[in-house]
């Protein structure tokens, strides 16, 4: 067979079969949502494919982005997503370092300006101009206004560059803002999560690469594919919502029969990401069904809304007017409930007061 | 404390909520997906992981489309099991990674799933395969 250059050529050479191929679009299309016989055009579209250059940019991060990231599917079918695309700089995975690695993200910009992939996770400090975050001596908002400008898309990814995330939280000491809030020329994807789901991230990518666009997004910037619906919506614990049943406590009968969370902090109503049907570790479990509430972690501000253990209906949530169609259609007991929790509540706080 | 099992909690798990009624909507769909074949030939699939279902939901769905005649394991990246279910031209496809997890799940309402067909590439890798194996043998009946 030729050597054209193709994805599907540099997958044969690395002796990956066509099956395999075929099996790895199939999780990327289930990730996708998109019709399962999309999976047999995935894998044409992307063997014929030439690989597309990929720059990863870090910035006020945990690495957690790119932990969750390289955790996606199992460790194998996880490597597929780089040998589609090529990965010119990211790094916390590049073996290059100093002036090496800086020279990979030129010469990856050089030779592919206008058509390489920017993804980007953490926030960007702008205060004392920029010094909070800078590598080799060139400042965070600077590095990523140049690399932006010779990209076709950007990918922010995580919830502190969607965001601003925990940098951006109370009181923001650097000034942290979302990449959007620098990127205002270039069309921004926000895959937020803390971290965000490790096959949407690849998801997001694939999609990319394969249709040759970025997805439908939210009016937050997000993949509706992903973020369309509440964790609310999609909950598997959602019919006991529905039946006014709540665990009242971490280790009461209700939570040990795997009742709604709702009351003890579960922000799944106001909360849209992928996590109950997706889910963590290769589709083991997400936060509720380990029993848990969610966080909320994919929303803006997260951090800043106050505590994790305390109703929606005992609170203001900044997020509140987007409450999910489900959670509204299940206010007729759920809005009941919240009122009993809210009445619990306040009656616990007066029995405190001295 | 000794062991785990000491604690005295009784975890009653996800496995236990019963049958929540999306059971009945999948068989439909999958009936409607069925007629479509036999009236059209054109095949369709339902993506199982795309549905929050309880395991008694999954449970009923492995009961009525219980393994049939025909199965086959594919080992690319993992294991992929295929089985055409006693409902014949509904197929379970599991695509598993090298862990054993489950990367996606299908049933597929086919005459035969995409991925057990040979395709074109390694159809002319096959080729390629045996010209050099008859080259050899041809090589072989030389020097005899």
């Amino acid at each position: 067979m030729s050597d054209d250059g193709s994805i599907g050529e540099s997958l044969r050479k690395q002796g990956i079969s066509r099956r395999a191929f075929m099996k790895f679009c199939a999780a990327t299309a289930s990730v996708l949502a998109l019709p399962p016989g999309m999976a047999t055009v995935m894998a044409e579209t992307l063997s014929r494919a030439r690989r597309p250059s990929v720059i990863y940019l870090s910035y006020q991060e945990c690495t957690g982005c790119g932990e969750s990231l390289t955790r996606s599917f199992s460790p194998t079918l996880e490597n597929l997503i780089f040998n589609v695309m090529s990965l010119d700089y990211y790094e916390t995975l590049q073996a290059a370092a100093g002036t090496a690695a800086e020279a990979a993200r030129t010469t990856a910009m050089k030779e592919n300006w206008g058509k390489y992939l920017l993804v980007v996770d953490g926030a960007i400090p702008l205060k004392i101009g920029g010094a909070y975050c800078t590598i080799a001596g060139e400042s965070a908002v600077d590095i990523l206004t140049e690399a932006a400008k010779g990209a076709a898309a950007v990918v922010a990814v995580g919830t502190c560059a969607a965001f601003g995330g925990i940098p951006h939280a109370q009181p923001d000491p650097t000034g942290a803002v979302a990449v959007s809030a620098v990127v205002k020329d270039k069309p921004v994807v926000n895959v937020s999560g803390c971290p965000p789901v490790p096959e949407v991230i690849t998801g997001v990518l694939a999609h990319y690469l394969t249709f040759g666009s970025l997805p439908e997004l939210d009016h937050l910037g997000r993949p509706k594919v992903f973020y369309g619906e509440t964790i609310h919506d999609r909950c598997y614990r959602r019919p006991f919502y529905d039946e006014g049943k709540f665990a009242k406590t971490f280790d009461d009968e209700g939570a040990r029969n795997g009742w709604c969370l709702y009351e003890l902090g579960c922000k799944g109503p106001v909360t849209y990401n992928a996590c109950p049907t997706v889910k963590w570790n290769q589709g083991t479990s997400y936060p509720i069904q380990s029993g848990h509430g969610c966080l909320g972690c994919s929303e803006p501000d997260f951090w800043d809304q106050g505590s994790f253990y305390q109703a929606l209906s005992t609170r203001t949530w900044s997020g509140g007017a987007a409450l999910g169609a489900a959670a509204v259609a299940g206010v007729a007991i759920g809005v009941g409930a919240a009122v009993v929790s809210r009445r619990r509540r306040a009656h616990r706080e007066e029995e405190k007061r001295p | 404390m000794s062991v785990v099992g000491d604690f005295p909690v009784r975890v009653v798990g996800v496995e236990q909520l019963g049958n929540r009624g999306r059971l009945l909507a999948v068989v439909n769909e999958v009936e409607s997906l069925l007629a479509r074949l036999a009236d059209s030939g054109a095949c369709g699939s339902i993506d199982l992981r795309s549905m929050p279902m309880a395991p008694a939901d999954r449970d009923g769905l492995r009961g009525i489309f219980a393994e049939g005649e025909v199965s086959a394991v594919i080992r690319a990246l993992g294991e992929t099991e295929v089985y055409e279910s006693i409902v014949r031209g509904v197929w379970w496809v599991t695509h598993r990674s090298e862990d054993g997890r489950i990367a996606a799940e299908f049933i597929e309402v086919t005459h035969m799933p995409e991925i057990l067909k040979t395709p074109p590439d390694d159809v002319a890798d096959g080729l390629e395969v045996l010209h050099e194996q008859l080259a050899a043998l041809d090589g072989e009946r030389h020097r005899a």
